[in-house]
């Protein structure tokens, strides 16, 4: 495995599992509540522009990642305001639109992030043992 | 005496208004003060590319696992910056405190007091970025730890958020379970 193929793995590990669970949380949201068909359009729009974004910040951070420290900055926060445009425009149109439901978009929106965190901060149990393990 | 005490006068002033305007007016203010906790991912992430950059001119050869985790840090920041924003927009969409009755002096405080909860986002933002900065920068110096530095940076990313997720409940219930306005 070559080392782009890495990082390229790990976003579409990341981008796979952020899918299925969008998949999950439709299928329970479902069963729990009845605007089935705006649940469903509210987790597909959220989830995909989440995944969206996250592929437009590695397209970011591996630009940012050869320029110069300043210049890394400033090109980084601008992408940040242009994605925080971008999940403005989305919660916008799913609250103005009587079809997709808006607590369903953020949780599609907020899914990634989850995924990132679990996949990466759950996977050794040898470290937290680590941490808890007493010394002496 | 009265006329002469600017608060109480200023208070008056503001009864003066109907109170439907009075409200509206206050969750403007509102979504424009929740909209300031999208500033902390921004420098998180500025910062976070910033010492990436420096630990790739350093060790060019560990560039795609520096980029890697600086990816995963900075996806992280962004979440107190979407929370705050979906605060604001509720503000403007579907204001919640607008078909409230009660006291609109209390329901105007509760929608500012909303806004300005969710400035915390700022903390959480600021705080996690950097905590990516670092960890990218870690990952550089010993490459051979990555997955160490990568868990650490994770669980300290996590208890960070804490306080934008505590923002994030007060403003909620402000404007959803207001226990001010039942207790008037």
């Amino acid at each position: 495995m070559t080392k782009m193929n890495k990082l390229r793995q790990t976003r579409n590990q990341i981008v796979k599992l952020t899918f299925i669970l969008g998949v999950l949380i439709t299928i329970i949201l479902c069963i729990f509540f009845d605007d089935k068909l705006g649940i469903i359009f509210g987790t597909i729009f959220g989830t995909f522009i989440s995944i969206l974004n996250f592929i437009e910040l590695e397209k970011t951070l591996i630009k940012a990642s050869v320029m110069k420290p300043r210049n890394a900055q400033s090109y980084t926060t601008k992408h940040y305001f242009l994605r925080y445009g971008i999940i403005a425009i989305v919660v916008l149109i799913s609250i103005k639109a009587n079809y997709i439901n808006e607590y369903a978009t953020i949780i599609g929106l907020l899914l990634l992030k989850f995924v990132v965190i679990f996949t990466n901060l759950f996977n050794d149990k040898e470290y937290f043992k680590r941490i808890y393990r007493k010394e002496g | 005496m009265e006329s002469t005490n600017f608060i109480y006068t200023f208070l008056e002033w503001l009864l003066s208004f109907d109170s439907r305007a009075l409200i509206l007016s206050a969750s403007a203010i509102g979504a424009g003060l929740a909209m300031i906790a999208g500033i902390g991912p921004g420098v998180g992430q500025g910062y976070a590319a910033g010492k990436g950059a420096e630990a790739v001119a350093k060790n060019p050869d560990n560039k795609n696992n520096i980029t890697m985790i600086m990816l995963l840090g900075a996806a992280v920041a962004e979440t107190s910056g979407i929370l705050s924003l979906v605060i604001a927009l509720i503000f403007l969409y579907g204001n919640p405190l607008v078909n409230l009755e009660g006291a609109s002096l209390i329901i105007s405080a509760s929608a500012i007091g909303a806004g300005f909860s969710m400035i915390a986002g700022i903390g959480p933002g600021i705080g996690q970025g950097y905590a990516a900065g670092k960890a990218t920068e870690a990952v550089g110096k010993r490459p051979k730890l990555q997955s160490v530095i990568i868990r650490t940076m994770f669980l300290g990313q996590a208890v960070a958020q804490t306080t934008g997720i505590y923002a994030l409940i007060i403003s909620l219930v402000l404007m959803f379970a207001n226990p001010l306005i039942k207790g008037y």
